[in-house]
């Protein structure tokens, strides 16, 4: 078990940092061990010490890439599992984990895919569509705000009436239409990737029960949605909705955006 | 800290979302249940649902990934924070993580990474645990992993390590028979010493699973049944030890429930048989 070593072994926290510099580099396609970590490891007739150290580093990326392919199914399916996985190898290099639950690897995975050529143009927006849709998946529970209950709301305090989103809810403003190509088991893509064009779309995504949403707004609803991630009153969402549709009929789209919201229970209970 | 005690619960199976409709359908029975604590560090929506549906149906321990007790960073006060939150929600039998680090520099590996065997580290690790027993407020099992490689400094066999490390943490011993096969044949040790160098009084609960052979080593993959070479060791670590709660891990192909509960009622009955003899023997 015991070998005296030649050299001094490396403090625990150097043998770390240098054993992380393994995984880094096997991930990134070629394992390459520190000489001072390499002396350290008892190599075997099978298995000399990089080799020893290049399991932890398959496993290191496999383990990621893994989730990654669970959070961006879609974009995986796109892309292709090749592609996906070198696409996780050069992400790992430049935004490696840095929370301790493997839910969140892929935190920065959209804004990573935005500037490369090798992909899609509209990769980083699908992106931002799965990964939105995933964090309204777990977002906190909250009750919902019933038609019934709004009945309840006198005439006189509807302008201060304050309206809020429930809290598995996003806002997305896109390049891409990427729900147009967003599919999953149940709902095929609504067009071929390949015949996507550029269109800046603004999406709302939301949970009801187990099952996330998501649907494109126009650009009065996309300013009264806004507002209300705020917090804001009626009154002001009915100003805002009036400065995009024209003050004759803000009220009107204001009520009819209301009732929608409510018939998709995404608005939280007061 | 109060007396070493470890309640005895059965045997347990792990809670994995290809199960939950059977959770939520109320057709999943088990003596107990283990979840990934880190799975349910969230805000809301099903696996939370899932989580108190099943802790309504049985006993629930938490089995974290990330706690990280050898790295050599601060502990994560945040991921504390959300780990005492969470055992307040399910009020878990247990509370038991990895003989590992996986993070250092504030980057996660999302891995079980080897300790050295050294002074060093056996320090370093116990304090850590001794401070998470004190934000947590109850004693942890700690649990030994399947290694893939091994240091030349190591000062001591594993099982010395692990044993030193819960008597100078006074934690308990989540002992993981699978992974002791796996890093016997890895590193060419017997796993009855492993065994025989486990203080019996701080084992509170007992890990089978299954390993793929790789070749030039075995990798703990958590896929398949158990095989029989790692039930025999679990024999052994009864007859050392005495019924510990025990439950069967299976991670990849992850079969029907039906299934897995199979495996429990085998490791049932193989305590039964193995303590029936022991009586037979006393």
């Amino acid at each position: 078990m015991s070998h005296a070593p030649s050299a001094r072994p490396p403090a625990l926290r150097a043998l770390q940092q240098a054993f992380y510099g393994a995984l880094a580099s096997g991930a990134a396609g070629t394992t390459v061990g520190d000489p001072a970590l390499l002396a350290v490891v008892q190599g075997t007739e099978a298995l000399d010490p990089t080799a020893r150290l290049d399991v932890y580093a398959q496993m290191y990326w496999m383990r990621i890439a893994d989730a990654l392919r669970e959070d961006f199914p879609r974009l995986a399916t796109i892309v292709g599992e090749h592609a996906f996985h070198d696409l996780v190898r050069a992400y790992l290099g430049v935004a490696p984990s840095r929370h301790p639950s493997l839910s969140h690897a892929g935190a920065r995975f959209g804004d990573f895919l935005a500037p490369r050529s090798d992909v899609p143009a509209f990769a980083a927006d699908l992106a931002r569509l799965e990964w939105a849709r995933a964090r309204v998946f777990t977002a906190a529970d909250a009750d919902v705000l019933t038609l019934d209950a709004l009945r309840t709301v006198p005439p006189e305090a509807w302008p201060a009436l304050r309206l809020r989103a429930i809290p598995a809810s996003a806002l997305l403003d896109l390049a891409w239409p990427a729900h147009q190509v967003w599919a999953s088991e149940d709902e095929p893509p609504a067009t071929d990737p390949a015949a996507l064009r550029p269109l800046r779309t603004a999406l709302r995504v939301w949970r009801d029960g187990t099952r996330v949403y998501q649907t494109p707004v126009a650009p009065a609803e996309r300013a009264a949605l806004e507002l209300l991630r705020g917090g804001a009153t009626f009154a002001e969402i009915c100003t805002a909705v009036g400065g995009v549709r024209g003050e004759a009929a803000a009220a009107e789209e204001t009520a009819a955006l209301l009732l929608r919201w409510v018939a998709d229970r995404f608005l939280a209970a007061r | 800290m109060a007396p070493l005690s470890f309640p005895y619960l059965g045997h347990g199976l792990g809670l994995r979302t290809q199960h939950y409709p059977r959770v939520l359908d109320g057709t999943a029975h088990a003596d107990w249940f283990e979840v990934i604590s880190e799975n349910f560090m969230l805000d809301g929506g099903r696996p939370l649902t899932v989580l108190d549906r099943t802790r309504a149906i049985a006993p629930v321990v938490l089995h974290g990934v990330s706690l990280s007790l050898g790295s050599t960073d601060p502990l994560n006060p945040d991921y504390l924070d959300a780990l005492a939150a969470l055992a307040a929600r399910v009020e878990p039998a247990w509370i038991s993580d990895h003989l590992c680090w996986g993070s250092v520099g504030g980057r996660y590996a999302h891995d079980l990474l080897p300790l050295p065997f050294t002074e060093e580290a056996l320090v370093h690790v116990s304090a850590r645990i001794a401070a998470v027993q004190d934000r947590l407020g109850r004693r942890i099992l700690v649990e030994n992993v399947s290694s893939y490689l091994t240091y030349t400094h190591s000062a001591m066999p594993e099982w010395e390590f692990l044993a030193a490390v819960a008597a100078r943490g006074d934690c308990g011993i989540l002992l993981d028979v699978n992974n002791v096969y796996v890093s016997a044949r890895n590193h060419g040790f017997d796993p009855e010493r492993y065994l025989d160098g486990i203080p019996a009084e701080r084992v509170g609960q007992i890990h089978l699973a299954g390993h793929t052979d790789e070749g030039t080593h075995l990798l703990d993959t958590h896929v398949g049944p158990v095989p029989d070479p790692v039930w025999d060791l679990y024999r052994s670590a009864l007859e050392r030890y005495g019924r510990i709660s025990t439950l069967v891990e299976w991670d990849e192909k992850v079969p029907d429930f039906d299934v897995l509960a199979d495996e429990a009622e085998r490791a049932r009955a193989i305590e039964h048989e193995e303590l029936a003899i022991h009586v037979a023997r006393a």
